[in-house]
């Protein structure tokens, strides 16, 4: 087609030509960038639940951190409810370390659960008391299990959670709190729970949290909605730990461009000064 | 509404039902509706019920998060 454009305008200069094939990929990038926003954002088929609103979390914006407070509650909402369907494997004991517990508290914690490890020298697992760098132990033994003990659902891993619905937060707070009985005409079978927020508004998790479930050791008063919020906290600092240093980076490489930026401005027009400002006169 | 069974959330999910006056009287004319369909194993509200949650959440977002810690 590019080709046909050079033979059939092969009496314009080229510059023309060369203008015109601009225009044309302008029109083919525009077309791309559109396609690209279309196919990216979630188109959903049937809206047969409700979008969860915006939530003003401390973390929202990019000059706000992770509030490590709540991660700390979120942390013992999860050890105490949550843990008992959900595993948490990618998050071992050490990265709470001077993220919501000192090493000692982390230790301490860790020492008492139960660890299968091995082989030994004889080659038979044994157990020992779990190590500062465990994992969380898993509620259960394979997926398998999991579905026989929760009529046939899968509770999923919490580790990466956040990150893999959508509206991350919001969404994970507004199931939580969300549970109410269902609205006329639509009918639940026993082993499922009814939460506008959930795709399809029909969950098989019994709602896990009530009113004062939880004691925290910070005596913050613990409302179903409290523990909510710092259990959805916790589980968005687990999906990126590296959340709070991304940010700081972040600030630090913008004021530093940005200073970097006057020295450069000043020195561009030093270096153009005499070029911007001669004069050509032609002598006979 | 049934609201949330939370101690914070469930009251100002109740003052904010004021404000949603119109989706609410909607899901109450669909359960009238439906309550005549003795023979409709399928009838339901599910759409107004999620048109009201919606509507009351806009409300509810600011305020609840403003009573937590
Ligand atoms: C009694 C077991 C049980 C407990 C306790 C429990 N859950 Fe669940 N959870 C489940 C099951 C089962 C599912 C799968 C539900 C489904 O697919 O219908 C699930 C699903 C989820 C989902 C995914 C929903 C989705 O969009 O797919 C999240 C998030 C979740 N649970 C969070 C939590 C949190 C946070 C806690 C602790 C406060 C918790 N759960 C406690 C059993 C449990």
């Amino acid at each position: 087609m590019i080709i046909n454009q050079l033979i059939t305008t092969n009496s314009d200069s080229f510059v023309i030509v060369f203008a015109k094939l601009l225009g044309k990929l302008a029109l083919v990038g525009t077309g791309l960038v559109g396609t690209a926003i279309a196919t990216t954002s979630t188109t959903l088929l049937s809206d047969d639940f409700v979008q969860p609103p915006a939530y003003p979390w401390n973390h929202r914006f990019p000059w706000q951190s992770f509030d490590h407070a709540s991660i700390r509650r979120g942390h013992q909402v999860y050890t105490q409810v949550c843990s008992t369907c959900h595993s948490l494997n990618l998050i071992s004991y050490r990265h709470l370390a001077d993220v919501a517990y000192t090493p000692d508290e982390l230790k301490a914690m860790a020492g008492e659960t139960m660890v299968q490890d091995g082989p030994d020298s004889e080659g038979d697992m044994y157990e020992r008391k779990g190590l500062i760098t465990d994992f969380h132990p898993k509620p259960y033994e394979n997926a398998n299990a999991a579905r026989f003990s929760n009529n046939g659902a899968l509770p999923p891993d919490l580790s990466l959670v956040i990150k893999a619905r959508g509206r991350h937060e919001d969404y994970v707070f507004s199931l939580l709190t969300g549970y109410v009985e269902p609205p006329a005409g639509v009918k639940i079978v026993s082993g499922q729970y009814f939460n506008p927020y959930f795709p399809g508004t029909k969950i098989a998790m019994a709602p896990p949290l009530s009113n004062g479930m939880v004691e925290f050791d910070d005596g913050t008063e613990n409302s179903m909605s409290q523990m909510s919020k710092d259990v959805s906290t916790f589980l968005a600092w687990a999906s990126e730990p590296e959340h709070d240093e991304r940010k700081k980076l972040g600030m630090k490489i913008i004021l530093g461009l940005g200073l970097i930026a006057l020295p450069m401005f000043y020195w561009k027009r030093l270096k153009w000064s005499t070029i911007k400002s001669r004069k050509i006169s032609f002598k006979e | 509404m049934e609201t949330s069974e939370c101690s914070i959330k469930g009251p100002i999910q109740k003052e904010c039902a004021s404000g949603c006056g119109k989706t609410w009287a909607a899901y109450e004319a669909c359960s009238e509706r439906i309550s005549k369909l003795v023979d409709d194993e399928k009838a339901n509200c599910l759409g107004q019920f999620l048109e009201h949650v919606q509507c009351i959440d806009k409300c509810v977002a600011p305020k609840l998060f403003a009573q937590l810690n």
